[in-house]
C-alpha cells in the first residue's frame, strides 16, 4: 500500500516529478559525460599510438606522457637506432599543437606508410606539394573540408591533398620537412619510432635501449603498449581531482533540486500528512513514504541521465568527432547512480523529518 | 516492561463491560505565548458502548480540544482516560499512533481524504495501517455497511471526483473500515447542504444502529445533535449540561 502511495504521489504532480527526474539526470549526464569524454580522449589516444605500428617510441627528455613540447631531438638519431640490432624500420615526427586538442604532425609519409601498414585514403592522395595536408575522416567532418579545399593551420594556408581513415598517430598531417621548417625545428624531431624484426623481442630491445646505451640517458623510451597503458586518468595531473570536483557538484545539485522539490511537496501536503497521522500512520511511516518517493525520483533520474549520456555522445560525434570522444562508461552507471541516491536522499532528510515531526492537529487544521 | 510494550499490553487489555469511554477531571492547558489557556478545565465523562453522542457547544468551548483528547491526537494535562478498557494514562506518541490505528477512527468536517488516492485506497491505507499488510478485500460486514454508505459505485473515483457527500461517505467508510471502538465525528455536516447533511446524518445514525458503532459527534448545529442519542452542552471547557 505504501508503494501505491509513494506512486500515485508522484504521479499526482507530473511536471514536478518530472522536471526532478529530468534535473537529476542531468547531474548524472553530467558525470557520465565528463567520464566518458576522459576515458574516450585518452582510449583515442592510445589507439592512434598503437595504430603507428611501432614497437618502441622514443621521446625526448623533457616530454610527460601526454604532451610533447617542440621538437629536441636531433634528427642524427634516426640514422643511430638504424644501426641498433634488432630494429628493422625507424621513422620521427614533428609534433606541433594548434589548438588543444588539436595537434599538427609533421612525418615522412613513405616511412609513416612501410612502419604502419598504410594510411588508407577516403577521397584524394599522399602529399604532391610542400602546403599539401593530409586529413583523417573526423577532422574533415568537423571542419567540413574535401580534397582541394584550402584550411588555414599555424599561420599559413594548406591545400587538403587526401582524408584518411583515423586512427594513425594524428589527424592532420604535413610534411616533415615543412612542419621542421616552418616551426624554427630544422633538423629536430619530436618522437622517433622504431619497428624490430621480431616483435617478440621487444622488452629485450627496450632495455637495451635504456640500460645499454649511455648516450640515450634521461630519453624517455617506452614499448608502444607500455606508453598506451600510460595514458590513463590516473597519468593525468589533476584530472582525477577534476572528476572528484564535478561529482561533488553532481552531489550539490542533487541535493538541492530534491531539497526543493521536496520540501515544496511537504509543505503542499501538510494536510494529507495530518490525514496520515490521525489514521495511524507513525513519524516513520511518513519519513518511509517521502525516502521511497526520492529513492523512485533518484533512480529514474539516473535512467534518464544514463540515456542523455548517449545523447551527448552522438551529439559530440556529429558536432565535434576529431576534438572530443566520448566513451560510454557502463562500469560508471552504478557509482552515478548512487551519487543520484546520495544527493537525493541528503536533500529529502529534512523536509521529511519536518513531515515526520509534523504535529497532527496542526497539520489538520492548515489551509 | 518498556513504555512501548506497556502501550501494547494496554491497548490489548479490552473489556467488554463498562462504558467504552470514560474520562475523570480531564484538564488540557495550552501555552500560548506567555498566557495560560485552559482549554479543558475537568471534564467527567461516560460514553456507554454503542451509544451515538453529540457533544455541542460554541467556539472555544472545548470540543475539538476534547475530541483531539479521545483520538489520542493529543494527551490531556491531567486526568485520567479509558477507551474500550484501554487506559490512554501516560501512552506514549508510538502508543498514540498504535490507538488511532486500531481504536478511533476521525470523519472530519473537510473530509480529508488523500487526494492522490481512489477512494477504494483511501479506505484500504487505513486497513493496512491498522494490520501491517494490504488487504485481500473487504469484509461482509463492511462490503454490507459500503452498502449503507451508497458508495459501492464510487469506490474506484478519486476524491476530486467525487461530491462531497459521497467524499464524507467514503471517510465515514475509512473510520469504521477497522472497526473502532469510537467513532469520532467532528461537524461531519459542516461543509456539506441541507440535502447531503441529512443522508450523512441519516447514515451515521443506520451505522451507529446496524452495526452498534460507537459515535461521538461534535457539532455547532442543534437539528445534527438531533440524530443522536444524547447530547452533550460544553462552555468554557466544562460539560454544563446532561439529559
Amino acid at each position: 500500500m505504501i508503494n501505491k502511495l509513494v506512486v500515485e504521489n508522484l504521479k499526482h504532480r507530473p511536471v514536478r516529478t518530472l522536471l526532478s527526474m529530468l534535473a537529476i539526470g542531468i547531474e548524472v549526464t553530467m558525470v557520465l559525460t565528463l567520464v566518458g569524454l576522459s576515458y574516450g580522449m585518452l582510449e583515442e589516444s592510445a589507439r592512434r599510438t598503437r595504430g603507428v605500428g611501432a614497437d618502441i617510441i622514443v621521446r625526448p627528455p623533457s616530454s610527460s606522457v601526454l604532451s610533447l613540447s617542440g621538437a629536441p631531438m636531433p634528427e642524427g638519431l634516426r640514422k643511430f637506432f638504424e644501426t641498433v640490432p634488432g630494429v628493422s624500420q625507424v621513422t620521427g615526427t614533428v609534433v606541433q599543437p594548434i589548438v588543444i586538442p588539436e595537434s599538427i604532425t609533421g612525418l615522412n609519409l613513405d616511412e609513416f606508410n612501410r612502419m604502419s601498414g598504410g594510411v588508407r585514403y577516403i577521397a584524394g592522395g599522399p602529399f604532391r606539394k610542400s602546403d599539401d595536408v593530409l586529413i583523417d575522416e573526423y577532422y574533415a567532418r568537423q571542419r567540413k573540408l574535401k580534397v582541394g579545399d584550402k584550411v588555414n593551420l599555424l599561420n599559413r594556408d594548406w591545400t587538403v591533398c587526401g582524408i584518411v581513415e583515423p586512427g594513425k598517430l594524428s589527424r592532420i598531417f604535413v610534411p616533415l620537412d615543412t612542419l621542421q621548417e616552418l616551426t624554427g625545428n630544422r633538423g629536430k624531431l619530436s618522437q622517433i619510432y622504431l619497428k624490430l624484426a621480431d616483435a617478440a623481442k621487444v622488452d629485450e630491445v627496450a632495455n637495451h635501449l635504456r640500460n645499454g646505451i649511455p648516450e640515450l640517458k634521461g630519453y624517455q623510451i617506452y614499448t608502444t603498449e607500455e606508453l598506451a597503458s600510460l595514458i590513463s586518468i590516473d597519468n593525468v595531473p589533476g584530472l582525477k581531482a577534476f572528476i572528484s570536483v564535478i561529482v561533488g557538484l553532481a552531489v550539490v545539485i542533487g541535493f538541492l533540486v530534491v531539497f526543493l522539490a521536496m520540501y515544496t511537496a511537504v509543505l503542499e501536503r501538510t494536510r494529507e500528512i495530518g490525514t496520515l497521522k490521525a489514521i495511524g500512520a507513525s513519524p516513520g511511516y511518513v519519513l518511509n513514504v517521502l525516502l521511497r518517493e526520492t529513492a523512485v525520483l533518484a533512480i529514474a533520474g539516473s535512467l534518464i541521465g544514463i540515456g542523455l549520456s548517449f545523447v551527448t555522445r552522438w551529439l559530440i560525434e556529429t558536432l565535434v568527432p576529431a576534438s572530443l570522444q566520448q566513451k560510454v562508461v557502463p562500469e560508471w552507471w552504478p557509482l552515478t547512480t548512487l551519487i543520484a541516491v546520495v544527493g537525493a536522499g541528503l536533500g529529502t532528510l529534512y523536509p521529511a523529518w519536518k513531515a515526520a515531526k509534523q504535529d497532527a492537529i496542526e497539520a489538520l487544521a492548515y489551509d | 516492561m518498556t513504555r512501548s510494550n506497556a502501550d501494547k499490553a494496554s491497548l490489548s487489555a479490552s473489556t467488554a463491560a463498562g462504558p467504552i469511554i470514560q474520562a475523570r477531571g480531564l484538564t488540557k492547558t495550552y501555552r500560548a505565548g506567555e498566557i495560560d489557556v485552559h482549554a479543558l478545565r475537568g471534564v467527567d465523562l461516560d460514553v456507554p458502548r454503542g451509544q451515538f453522542l453529540a457533544v455541542v457547544g460554541p467556539s472555544g468551548s472545548g470540543k475539538s480540544t476534547l475530541f483531539h483528547i479521545l483520538g489520542g491526537l493529543s494527551a490531556p494535562t491531567a486526568g485520567t482516560i479509558h477507551i474500550d478498557g484501554h487506559d490512554l494514562r501516560g501512552l506514549t506518541d508510538a502508543g498514540r499512533t498504535e490507538l488511532r490505528r486500531k481504536s478511533v477512527g476521525f470523519v472530519f468536517q473537510k473530509y480529508n481524504l488523500l487526494p492522490t488516492l481512489s477512494a477504494r485506497d483511501n479506505i484500504e491505507i487505513a486497513k493496512s495501517l491498522a494490520n501491517g499488510t494490504r488487504p485481500a478485500g473487504f469484509e461482509p460486514w463492511f462490503e454490507e455497511a459500503i452498502e449503507i454508505l451508497g458508495i459501492s459505485k464510487r469506490l474506484d473515483h478519486k476524491p476530486r471526483a467525487l461530491s462531497g457527500g459521497e467524499q464524507q461517505r467514503v471517510a465515514i467508510a475509512r473510520a469504521i473500515v477497522n472497526h473502532p471502538a469510537i467513532l469520532l465525528a467532528d461537524e461531519p455536516t459542516g461543509n456539506l447542504d441541507t440535502q447531503n447533511s441529512e443522508i450523512v446524518l441519516g447514515l451515521l445514525r443506520r451505522l451507529n444502529e446496524k452495526i452498534g458503532q460507537t459515535i461521538l459527534m461534535i457539532t455547532h448545529n442543534p437539528e445534527a445533535a438531533a440524530v443522536a442519542d444524547r447530547t452533550l452542552h460544553m462552555r468554557d471547557g466544562r460539560i454544563v449540561e446532561t439529559p
